[in-house]
């Protein structure tokens, strides 16, 4: 879409001779450039998190000017959060990596692409040679060219450790509502009348549309729910804000249920037809009353009664929010049992692909490549490096894998060699010497970024990237009512042209390495392959971004897919492994010293206008944080008061593990056990200089641990000291 | 025959996400550290029983703008739609505008006044400005003051059964306000003056001396003259008195 734009200002032929004459004003030059400027319009998919909001991206002359949402795209549906706004200016970012880099100590080195490759094909051959492809594994936040390139890749090498982030996040999910119902659903908003979220954030934990349904459900008439230590920027809009003792949210969840079978407010059709376990569930929850939930959550039992039966009022078009990583992500040593009954409350209320409940949409049906001309490579057969699914490690565990634990197979020698792209665990999993140490000691570490970050610190060699605007990227599908295809096409020329993408790369290595056979096709044939079934071309996505299939029918009740084809209230590999088949209340591994007025629980959470500590260093991002003095612990009001500590005042936050001091927000909206930290902060690579030593990191304080049941990072169960510094 | 046309932004459905800031500052290509949109948040009430008051520093659009009046380049003008538009290429920066606003909006920064441009161009093509285009919380509209009003009225008393104090803000101020606001609460804890004015020593020269400068030079002229008069009168006087 091209066109030329309209003068700037009607008034601007008389202004200007008037500026000219004046001489004084420096805007003149700028009005003119604008009178001149011709402007494009290109189609991408965001890179400010991973959700890949839809959007288009507006060149002036040739050069970014904005960013706006793509109406089409499911995510955006026309509108941007901060983060794209911003995320869009790492294109001139003057911190980019331009070349390969060599570490030498702690000094990096550009090296040629050619020494770069060749090097790390000689020392990964030489450790698949003498230990083979069990000890290399591959990292990411796995989006859709990662997960294709990086997964054959690994899988022509033999390898079957990948990698995600997932396990500092969400894994969670996929154990508690993956045991339950097959996998983690979406939710109606639009369509609901009811809606509780246990820690979930829309507000802050940030998918455009989803946000956009939120606000609009609501101005009909939706009753909001916030369940949280914190009164979030969604329990700001919210019907109602009950804050909750952090990490007791099992128990009010166990407490729901009780009162919702207790009393019959149960779909009992729905339990009937389609589910397992349902007495062994109803038995467990039995002594589960509200008075016994009161003193352990904090909240009035009163008030537990009215919330289920409000809830189950309401049903089937009402959820409690399947969640992302607030309450029960990889916070606490009970998340996994806190998804599990979160998924088996929603059961009880029959809401599983009813309006307003519960979603079980597909993606789009993408076609592969011709597997006569391009065999896809074995898939591995060894035990994965971080024990994830093997017997006597950590059965349980889901394939997103736990990097925290590779750093600990790095340092006891079991892992020799890792690649790393667009993820940054020595930064965003807890204890960063821990991983700092693990990833540092490998043999190989190849870093692929566009910026080098805490991980790209403990590389030996970093592999720069063109930033999201500069590369065409593999199809990606978005499951939905009618699903979607994407494409984020090259918007603009690489401006630094000894960067290379993820697939060039990882092509090149793979014929170093006698891979080669695996690889003999480009992109664009990947993508028309993909594209073929759909009825729309790689040149039309170009131009479009964005592609919304037909409707796709779905069940009125839909295959769960789980052993039993039902929903499952009791899991028996659960008790095969010994946990509890059924969720029972689990106390959290910590708690603050009721004795110590300075004891806390260290909690963290998300801002609306970063993504953890990946924008942070983005000075339209930061600058937002600067003016608000956002990076602030907030303390509640009446614990601050009986330490002195008055709002503004900077404070010295300690655990075992570390000290740090930041300012605080004293504040009514926050659980007095809680001390709440922003998660985007504390950045301490010296490549990242706005972001650098700005602020504190959560994970500072939390020691290396893992949940025993499916091995996450357990990132809140830490507990800290906190006094005026 | 024009139409007031105006903003509506719903603070009550504000999730403080900075979306419009950054959209605004990429719209008008500005750096990092300068923003047409600042916030201002304030809590009432006490744990558990908060609630969390969140507003725009931006401009407001008055119906009487004494920004424009005083502005002396002509920077500051209205449009037909009655939005208040700022063409910086035009500024001097002088400031006079930062120190009448009502609302003290307008910033004087590199020889600039930084203010709400009103997205000008988007607007006169019919488009939306972008802080409203990209408000992913629909806490933002634009469109007829008359159609916002009504929106707004309809919202708040939904809003009075939760807050009893929920009200509009804008609809008399200054002649009435381009940016309309739904409050939960009474507009002094949003920090917003319940009967704004322009500010300072500037207001009286725009309110009395500005109207009235012509009146004077001709006053002054008239004086002049006078005194000619008299003055040649006298010295013929003397002469004859010689």
């Amino acid at each position: 879409m091209k066109f030329t734009r309209r003068t700037f200002l009607k008034a601007s032929a008389a202004t200007g001779a008037l500026a000219a004459t004046s001489g004084l004003i420096d805007q003149k030059v700028w009005a003119q450039g604008q009178q001149a400027a011709s402007v494009e319009m290109k189609p991408s998919l965001c890179n400010g998190c991973s959700s890949h909001c839809g959007m288009w991206v507006y060149l002036k002359n040739g050069r970014l000017w904005k960013v706006a949402g793509h109406t089409d795209h499911p995510r955006s549906r026309g509108k941007l959060c901060a983060r794209a706004h911003g995320a869009a200016t790492w294109l001139y970012d003057p911190n980019r990596i331009t070349r390969p880099l060599k570490r030498e100590g702690d000094k990096f080195k550009p090296v040629s692409w050619e020494q770069a490759l060749d090097e790390i094909a000689v020392k990964l051959k030489e450790i698949l040679a003498k230990d083979g492809p069990g000890a290399i594994f591959y990292g990411h936040n796995p989006r859709e060219t990662g997960v294709f390139y990086g997964t054959r890749f690994m899988h022509a090498l033999g390898a079957p450790t990948i990698c995600t982030h997932n396990a500092s996040c969400n894994t969670t999910l996929n154990t508690g509502w993956g045991a339950t119902v097959g996998t983690t659903p979406g939710s109606d908003v639009g369509g609901a009348k009811y809606i509780i979220f246990i820690g979930r954030n829309f507000g802050e934990g940030i998918r455009t549309s989803q946000v956009t349904s939120l606000t609009r459900a609501m101005e009909k008439g939706t009753k909001v729910v916030c369940i949280d230590p914190r009164h979030n920027a969604t329990a700001n809009l919210a019907s109602e804000w009950i804050p909750i003792r952090p990490g007791t949210d099992l128990a009010l969840v166990l407490a729901m249920a009780n009162v919702i079978i207790s009393e019959e407010l149960y779909d009992m059709a729905f339990v009937e037809q389609h589910t397992i376990g349902f007495d062994e569930f109803r038995a467990a929850v039995q002594s589960y009353t509200p008075e016994w939930a009161e003193p352990i959550t904090d909240i009035p039992a009163a008030t537990i009664y009215r919330l289920a039966r409000e809830l189950a009022s309401h049903k089937p078009n009402c959820f409690i929010d399947p969640s992302w990583k607030g309450a029960f992500g990889t916070n606490y040593k009970n998340s996994s049992q806190t998804c599990r009954a979160v998924a088996c409350l929603n059961a009880l209320l029959g809401n599983m692909g009813t309006p307003g409940g519960l979603t079980f949409y597909e993606g789009p049906k993408f076609g592969k490549l011709d597997p006569a001309k391009h065999p896809e490579p074995p898939k591995p057969t060894l035990p994965r490096a971080d024990g994830a699914g093997v017997k006597g490690e950590w059965p349980l565990a889901t394939s997103q894998g736990l990097p925290h634990y590779l750093a600990q197979k790095a340092k006891e020698g079991k892992v020799k060699a890792g690649f790393i792209r667009h993820h940054n665990p020595v930064r965003n999993f807890p204890d960063p010497e821990h991983m700092m140490t693990g990833y540092k000691g490998l043999e190989l570490l190849v870093v692929f970024e566009t910026h080098l970050t805490e991980t790209a610190m403990a590389a030996t060699h970093i592999l720069p990237e063109p930033s999201f605007l500069e590369r065409e990227e593999v199809v990606e599908g978005l499951a939905g009512k009618k699903p979607a295809a994407c494409l984020r096409p090259q918007v603009v020329a690489k401006i630094h042209p000894e960067t290379r993408s993820f697939d060039e790369i990882i092509v090149a290595l793979a014929h170093k390495l006698g891979i080669g056979q695996y690889f003999q096709f480009s992109l664009e044939e990947l993508n028309r392959a993909r594209l073929a079934p759909l009825g729309i071309t790689l040149e039309e996505l170009r131009q479009k971004g964005t592609f919304i299939g037909e409707e796709v029918p779905v069940p009125e009740v839909p295959e769960f897919k789980t052993p039993s084809g039902k929903v499952e209230f009791y899991v028996a590999k659960f008790a095969e492994n010994g946990h509890s088949p059924v969720p029972v209340w689990e106390a959290p591994l910590v708690s603050p010293d009721p004795g110590n007025p300075r004891s806390f629980r260290l909690i963290h959470g998300k801002q609306g206008y970063h993504s953890h500590t990946a924008t942070a260093n983005i000075p339209y991002l930061l600058q937002i944080t600067k003016d608000h003095d956002a990076e602030r612990l907030w303390l509640n009001a009446s614990r601050a008061a009986a330490l002195g500590i008055k709002d503004g005042d900077l404070v010295l936050v300690k655990s075992a593990l570390a000290s740090g001091k930041v300012r605080v927000k004293v504040t009514e909206r926050l659980h007095p056990d809680a001390a709440y930290l922003p998660s985007g902060y504390g950045s301490f690579s010296p490549y990242l200089p706005n972001a650098r030593g700005f602020g504190l990191n959560q994970n500072d304080f939390t020691p290396y641990m893992m949940e025993p049941l499916n091995g996450h990072a357990m990132m809140m169960e830490v507990i800290v000291e906190v006094q005026k510094a | 025959m024009t139409k007031q046309f105006g903003f509506l932004m719903d603070t009550s459905l504000c999730v403080e996400c900075q979306a419009c800031r950054v959209a605004c500052q990429m719209q008008n290509q500005l750096p990092h550290n300068r923003t047409l949109i600042r916030f201002r948040f304030q809590e009432t009430g006490s744990y558990p029983a908060v609630t969390n008051h969140i507003t725009r520093i931006t401009c407001m659009h008055c119906q009487l703008a004494p920004c424009v009046k005083i502005c002396p380049t002509g920077a500051l003008v209205k449009g037909e739609n009655t939005l208040t538009y700022l063409a910086p290429e035009r500024c001097s920066g002088c400031g006079y505008c930062a120190q009448i606003c009502p609302f003290k909006v307008p910033q004087a920064l590199d020889n600039r006044s930084y203010k709400c441009m009103a997205c000008r161009e988007l607007v006169e093509e019919g488009k939306e400005p972008v802080c409203v285009s990209t408000c992913i919380a629909n806490a933002l509209k634009f469109g007829e003051r008359a159609e916002l009003l009504k929106s707004a009225e309809k919202r708040v008393a939904a809003l009075q059964k939760t807050f009893p104090n929920a009200q509009i803000y804008g609809r008399e101020q200054m002649g009435g306000l381009g940016m309309l606001l739904i409050l939960r609460d009474d507009p002094a804890v949003y920090g917003l003056p319940v009967a704004p004015r322009a500010a300072g020593e500037l207001a009286f020269w725009k309110d009395s001396l500005q109207p009235t400068g012509f009146k004077l030079v001709g006053a002054a002229l008239l004086a002049t003259g006078a005194s000619y008069a008299i003055a040649s009168r006298n010295h013929r006087r003397e002469l004859s008195e010689e």
